[in-house]
């Protein structure tokens, strides 16, 4: 389907929109989400169009390299998208010196990550390795599984389940030093 | 390390990375939540089937100038009832009953085309105006 839409084949394009629409639509909500801005339904529509529009005005599935497997390509192009459409958002109402409507633009909080945590982590993790890192990170922070985590590191679960065990023992043995 | 652009960091969820590549790029993401984060939405958005407004969806075909499909006429309808038009006569014992249902489909097929709903819409019309416009005409016949 990806090599027809590059050949610009309608039928192929109306399918490539009914596939991927909702992902790129659950990727920029869940991002404008997490970045604690305030949004409405119309924010996230946009970003969606606008990312199909470049997608076909600058050929940009040419750019993919395993064609197969764009799923995780188009959602961090819509998560890209999103951030810089807030981004342009805030500077535009910083330009027109309505200061207190970014105060206001801060959401509930729902979805976001925990900062303080995030720092924290951060420096008791700081001598661990890259690998090890990120799977405790994926499990303290993103509150993800063993099997998660595994699927998405494409390691073997019983790996992430000792580094898991390993790390965990030795933040204990830190945060009580 | 300035962070890596959409194609190498989505390629780490591929699984289609050398060890050398998927390293340089954890070496990266270990230090960069922003990095880590978008790779966290892009693994969920891929679980699962994700739902967009089928608004948007035409939205976007029209913005990119694709022709839009009309529905075509639902034709299965008229076919089943030509068909049991048809056993009718092959099965007389059963005459009437093909008939009655050959008649049920074939009406079912003329409701649900486009000119049969076009014509219920403008019998809806004329009568939410007549509602609209009979207090009008009462208060008009008071004064």
């Amino acid at each position: 389907m990806i090599e027809r839409c590059i050949r610009r084949e309608e039928r192929a394009w109306e399918e490539f929109i009914e596939r991927f629409s909702g992902l790129l639509y659950y990727s920029a909500k869940k991002r404008l989400q997490k970045s604690g801005m305030m949004f409405m339904q119309q924010d996230v529509e946009d970003i969606v169009q606008a990312v199909f529009m470049d997608i076909w005005e600058k050929q940009h599935l040419e750019k993919v390299k395993d064609r197969k497997k764009i799923t995780a390509w188009l959602s961090v192009t819509a998560q890209n998208r999103a951030l810089n459409y807030m981004r342009q958002k805030r500077e535009m109402l910083l330009r027109e010196e309505d200061l207190y409507k970014i105060n206001n633009l801060r959401a509930d909080g729902k979805g976001c990550i925990d900062e303080e945590l995030i720092v924290g982590l951060d420096k008791c993790i700081e001598d661990f390795e890259p690998r090890h890192k990120i799977v405790l990170k994926l499990n303290i922070i993103y509150g993800k599984t063993h099997k998660e985590i595994a699927r998405f590191m494409n390691m073997p679960m019983s790996t992430v389940a000792t580094i898991i065990a390993r790390k965990k023992k030795k933040l204990k043995f830190f945060l009580m030093e | 390390m300035r962070c890596p652009d959409e194609v190498v960091l989505s390629s780490y969820l591929d699984e289609g990375l050398s060890a050398v590549e998927r390293g340089r790029i954890e070496q990266h993401v270990a230090g960069c939540a922003r990095c880590l984060d978008l790779l966290v939405v892009a693994y969920e958005s891929g679980r699962g089937a994700r739902k967009c407004p089928r608004v948007l969806q035409n939205k976007i075909k029209a913005r990119l100038g694709l022709r839009q499909r009309r529905a075509r006429p639902e034709l299965k309808w008229l076919f089943a009832s030509l068909a049991l038009f048809l056993l009718s006569f092959a099965f007389k014992k059963y005459f009437l009953q093909f008939l009655i249902v050959a008649a049920i489909l074939g009406f079912k097929w003329a409701m649900e085309g486009e000119g049969a709903k076009r014509a219920i819409m403008i019998f809806r019309g004329m009568r939410e105006e007549e509602r609209v416009n009979l207090p009008k005409s009462r208060v008009s016949s008071e004064d």
